[in-house]
């Protein structure tokens, strides 16, 4: 029997399923103000040099999804919910600043669970046609968090939400 | 989900409804060159029609995005009524915040609010009104999730939403690039500005211009400045420019004046003006070809005439911007061309004074008949600078004896004319002066008196001084000496009028 995937970093671990995978990320914190003297400079990073000013701070993401992640992805998915189909979902999670903790807000406690009725084709950052998406914003561990998840099919909420809260029960996070 | 909303979601699906109507794209044919002025990166380097430079990409409402507030809130880039921010995003390199990230600020409905989901009715952004139910979730934290209703528009900025709203939004980033080419065209106003002049100087460019932002017009903005293409940096504005603000009735400091290094050579040289606010890019101030670097520089150090009627010519030019090349000068005589002549000549001391290598001399002659002649040389340029400079210019007497009458001083009865006289044909013979005394012919006397000072200033060997001694009655008396001409045909010189006392 082949032991099931492991993946873990920035205070999140999660044990993949068979034909799901992860990625936990965080990008990196602008160092700089951008300026076109910076992107001309010998031995710049080209790529760095336009992302994000001053000030900006990076938080973990995770992403998961039982279809294969293409590397570009928004934070919400953008670039990966376009390839899914019907009986693929998406998840993610965003982990917000501590200054969010108390706030209205981020007041709910506690990873939630989806329920097939709080799937909508508008709750999408973007809609697309047949899918349907649901949002969360709560705090677990101390960390303020947002749980978006997008189903390739609005109509298969039923059996897809299952599978969501599946992996949402495989889903640890370490206090903030 | 409402009636409405299924009304938008079906023709939001509809095949061929993927793009903006038919009159609104001949519209856009004309916004061609207004793409390519206000884009300069986007447009050029992204497969995008010149309409969706103007109105960005995916902006029909099948596309499934939500439009921008300019569109729907009378042309204000600002969360309209009844709606506050929700969220932030960022599309880094975005071309239109010159190259920086790109902000994009959520507008949410409040939870069962006046808003209806449907389509925008702009000229091109037909994106989605208050119909996606997401939150970004970095600002109005005090709103909750119950009371969060959809998204009803979205701002735009090239300022971080916590330094642009602070207190209301956090720092904390969330980026999605695929939407760095959204855009409508009522975002705010662009950058207004000039390129008022631009000059090549030694090693560099120096340019002056003006700009602000009309969205914010008291704000210094930032120009950006281009090289051959090439970026070479970001420069604030904030020179004073009293003619600027009268102009448009506003305030701050819009004016800008810098150097920027360039190797010599023509160049070209474009600036943009940054965009602070709203409006659909960085247009540009201007563009010009400007030449950089030094013209030549030399010294004429000597004319002189020489034997078989010639004019020497003797100095030294380098051009700064190669100068370890020999140049080539151009010589002119009494207003003609006579040719370009090559330096090579060793020339340790400009060398020594210049820190240069190369032989830089010149030092040739020129055909001339007898007379006075003008001599100009020119130095000629081979790299970077405007023209070929004077180096120098004088005058010189060829095929002509010539000479000086330095005194004349009686003793007793006896006047002694003193002075010197050579031919150049013939440098190193001694030659006749004639005496007059006030017009009187008194004789012809040899040259022969060592002038050792005379050798040295013409580079002759001979002894060229006479000192003649003439017997005048009492009275003042004008004596008059002409050098007696030994070579080709020619006159013989007067080379100076003396007065004498003899009591």
């Amino acid at each position: 029997m082949i032991a099931e995937p492991i993946i873990g970093g920035h205070g999140f671990s999660v044990t993949l399923p068979a034909t799901w995978e992860g990625r936990i990320y965080q990008r990196p914190t602008p160092s700089a103000a951008f300026s076109p003297r910076n992107r001309a400079a010998p031995g710049s990073n080209l790529a760095d040099a336009g992302a994000g000013w001053l000030g900006e701070q990076t938080r973990p993401v995770l992403h998961l999804g039982n279809f294969a992640l293409p590397a570009d992805r928004g934070d919400y998915g953008s670039g990966a919910v376009e390839t899914m189909g019907p009986q693929n979902t998406f998840i993610a999670i965003l982990e917000f600043g501590r200054e969010c903790l108390g706030t209205a807000l981020y007041a709910s406690v506690g990873l939630p669970r989806v329920s097939p009725e709080g799937f909508d084709p508008n709750a999408l950052q973007r809609r697309i046609p047949g899918q349907a998406g649901c949002q969360f914003f709560f705090t677990e561990q101390s960390r303020p968090m947002c749980l978006y998840v997008v189903l390739g099919s609005g109509i298969d909420a039923p059996a897809l939400s299952a599978q969501v809260n599946m992996v949402l029960d495989r889903i640890r996070v370490a206090a903030g | 989900m409402t009636l409405t909303e299924r009304l938008v979601n079906r023709v939001g699906s509809r095949p061929g409804r993927s793009g903006p109507s038919r009159r609104g794209f001949l519209g856009g044919a004309a916004l061609v060159g207004a793409a390519l002025a206000v884009n300069p990166w986007g447009y050029l380097v992204r497969p995008a029609s010149a309409y969706d430079t103007v109105c960005g990409t995916q902006a029909a409402c099948a596309d499934g995005y939500s439009a921008f507030c300019c569109t729907v809130n009378g042309g204000s880039n600002s969360c309209p009524p009844n709606s506050f921010i929700g969220g932030w995003w960022k599309a880094d390199n975005s071309s239109f915040c010159g190259g920086s990230a790109r902000y994009y600020i959520d507008c949410n409905a409040f939870r069962n609010g006046p808003w209806q989901c449907h389509c925008a009715e702009g000229s091109c952004d037909q994106r989605r009104v208050a119909c996606n139910q997401f939150r970004y979730g970095q600002c109005s934290l005090d709103v909750p999730a119950s009371n969060t209703g959809p998204v009803v528009c979205r701002m735009v900025s090239c300022t971080p939403p916590w330094q642009q709203f602070g207190g209301t939004c956090t720092s904390s980033s969330a980026t999605d690039n695929r939407t760095a080419t959204h855009t409508a065209p009522c975002n705010g106003q662009a950058p207004l500005g000039g390129l008022d002049w631009v000059a090549g100087s030694d090693g560099g460019i120096r340019l002056a211009g003006w700009a602000f932002d009309p969205d914010q017009p008291s704000t210094d903005l930032q120009i950006a400045v281009y090289l051959d293409g090439v970026g070479v940096g970001w420069f604030g504005t904030g020179g004073p420019r009293a003619d600027v603000n009268a102009a448009y009735g506003i305030s701050g400091n819009h004016g800008f004046e810098l150097s920027i290094p360039a190797g010599s050579g023509t160049h070209t040289v474009q600036v943009y003006a940054i965009n602070v606010a709203g409006g659909t890019g960085n247009p540009m101030l201007g563009s010009r070809t400007v030449n950089v670097g030094a013209v030549p520089v030399g010294s004429l150090d000597s004319l002189a005439g020489v034997a078989d009627s010639r004019i020497r010519v003797r100095g030294w030019a380098f051009d700064p911007d190669e100068p370890g090349t020999e140049i080539q000068v151009a010589v002119y005589r009494n207003g003609a061309g006579v040719g370009w002549v090559p330096t090579g000549v060793p020339r340790p001391d400009v060398n020594s004074v210049y820190g240069i290598g190369g032989n830089h001399g010149f030092d040739f002659t020129i055909d001339a008949p007898p007379g006075d002649h003008t001599v100009q040389v020119f130095a000629i340029n081979i790299a970077g600078g405007i023209g070929n400079p004077l180096v120098g210019n004088g005058s010189v007497r060829v095929g002509l004896a010539m000479g000086s009458v330095d005194r004349a001083a009686a003793v007793g009865s006896t006047v002694r004319v003193q002075g010197w006289a050579f031919d150049p044909d013939q440098p190193n013979t001694s030659i006749q002066v004639a005496v007059y005394r006030d017009g009187a012919w008194v004789g012809w006397f040899p040259t022969g008196v060592p002038r050792p000072d005379v050798n040295s200033v013409f580079g002759i060997g001979g002894n060229h001084g006479f000192d003649v001694p003439v017997d005048s009655p009492p009275g003042r008396h004008s004596f008059q000496v002409y050098a007696i001409n030994i070579g080709p045909a020619a006159d013989n010189p007067l080379i100076g009028i003396r007065a004498a006392v003899v009591q």
